[in-house]
């Protein structure tokens, strides 16, 4: 009986030891994970230092050497320069360029493409858009065409970055095929692109896309010269009877508030849909002048509401209307509905 | 982005003083001496650049002080809404490091000039 206590006793101590050496194990290792932890954040923060006043100085002066990066400082110090890249732009970009090539950023990028991660990936590929070196064109052509839609588009803005008017007939095609592609990122490539180079390819393209993607195309137009946007809709609205396609043509036509748009949106005013119709009413309140007048006061009656209000407030901006003549106009009405619509269009521009 | 723009400042003889944010940004108005020119950016942690432009425009001894604004955000009504809050400039990123300091030059000497006419016109001189 005494030596099974006495086992118990033995047993409970070293599993008592057990224990204790276990959490000290423990203690030990979060102690060194957090000292790890801080040698690498000591060793980041002095690497960023270094690497901003590199930066910095080479956006006044052409950098002539560069310390070499590691592979294992390199996604830092990418995205590090692709920050300086992002909000900068002129003469000091070429210098930015210049660095990263001395620094060696373009091996690793190249590198980096065949990254398992997608961050690595993305990154690689806007350190070449940046670098614009053509050589690497064709590594970035078949990404742009792969199924993921961050990498692909990131692929398309480096090759538009590259060499835009090459690329932009590219991008154009591939805009329609990607429903997956955020359309405010595309914009801003074809934004930074310019209209030069934009206007006649995407043009072209909108006249000759299928029914189904030319609104998505017609939209784009707002970063086009504004006369190439114009002719093209023009030949559009011509050629087709889509709804869909004429009511964003419209929309963009009173977003060009081209003076030559006024007369094609004249047109719509006749439309058989009223939404049309309500488009066309805004695009005259946009562009009209004293000519519409006689057209405004007709659609004052319409049955729809939509289009009595829109209609009034087209009255209501024309260049020469005053308060005045706009009280004169609704007094002539003798339709309840035209009178109410002005009343509540006169009222909100006193109280505005 | 405040490293570079310290960085191209300090290096064309200008003293720099840094607000890491938007709630730091009002306290240096509401406790420090005003300055020659205010860099802002648009979007800071805990106040935006438009309410410390403001802030700014009603703080006495800085509501004088040219007030440049910094922004990734270029639309129409940005730039309408920063200068309606009292912005003097307004500056698009990117930006091309000269055109910022000559901006700020010129913001600075049209200060002076302005509180010169002012010091004249209080005196006196016509």
């Amino acid at each position: 009986m005494v030596g099974f206590q006495s086992l118990i006793v033995v047993i409970a101590m070293w599993a008592g030891v057990a224990v204790l050496v276990l959490t000290l194990g423990l203690f030990a290792v979060i102690i060194g994970i957090r000292i790890a932890q801080a040698h690498g954040r000591r060793r980041s923060e002095r690497l960023t230092r270094r690497w901003r006043n590199l930066l910095s100085r080479a956006l006044v002066e052409t950098p002539v050497s560069a310390p070499p990066v590691s592979r294992r400082d390199a996604a830092e110090i990418m995205s590090l320069w692709g920050y300086y890249h992002e909000f900068l732009r002129g003469e000091c970009k070429t210098n930015l360029n210049r660095l990263g090539q001395l620094a060696g950023l373009d091996i690793h990028a190249k590198r980096g493409l065949r990254s398992d991660r997608v961050r690595h990936r993305l990154l690689s590929i806007h350190v070449l858009g940046n670098l614009r070196d053509r050589e690497t064109r064709r590594l970035l052509r078949p990404i742009a065409r792969s199924a993921n839609p961050y990498l692909s588009l990131a692929a398309a803005h480096a090759l538009m970055r590259i060499s835009p008017r090459e690329s932009i007939t590219d991008l154009i095609s591939m805009i329609a095929q990607r429903p997956d592609w955020p359309p405010a990122r595309v914009m801003a490539i074809l934004q930074e692109a310019g209209p030069e180079v934009v206007s006649e390819p995407l043009a072209r393209a909108a006249i000759e896309a299928d029914v189904a993607y030319q609104p998505l195309l017609l939209i784009y137009m707002s970063t086009s010269l504004d006369r190439v946007a114009l002719r093209a809709i023009k030949e559009i609205l011509l050629a087709t009877s889509d709804e869909q396609v004429i009511i964003t043509s419209l929309y963009q036509i009173t977003h060009l508030a081209h003076p030559d748009g006024l007369h094609i949106v004249r047109v719509f005013l006749e439309h058989p849909n009223w939404l049309i119709q309500l488009h066309a009413v805004q695009g005259i309140g946009r562009m009209g002048n004293d000519d519409d007048i006689d057209d405004l006061v007709r659609m004052l009656r319409h049955q729809k509401y939509w289009i009595r209000l829109r209609a009034a407030e087209a009255l209501a901006k024309l260049p020469t209307m005053t308060a005045r003549r706009l009280a004169a106009i609704r007094d002539r009405q003798d339709d309840r509905y035209a009178r109410d619509i002005l009343r509540e269009v006169i009222a909100q521009e006193v109280a505005a | 982005m405040s490293h570079v723009l310290d960085f191209l400042l300090t290096r064309e003889g200008f003293s720099v003083r840094l607000a890491r944010d938007g709630r730091e940004a009002l306290r240096a108005i509401a406790e420090e001496d005003p300055c020659e020119v205010v860099i802002l950016d648009v979007m800071m942690p805990f106040a935006s650049g438009i309410q410390v432009v403001r802030s700014l425009r009603q703080t006495p001894g800085w509501s004088d002080v040219p007030v440049i604004m910094v922004s990734g955000k270029g639309a129409e009504s940005d730039v309408v809404s920063a200068l309606e809050a009292g912005a003097s400039d307004y500056l698009t990123k990117p930006f091309r490091p000269r055109e910022f300091v000559a901006r700020v030059r010129a913001q600075i000497v049209r200060s002076r000039a302005a509180a010169n006419g002012s010091a004249l016109a209080r005196d006196g001189v016509a």
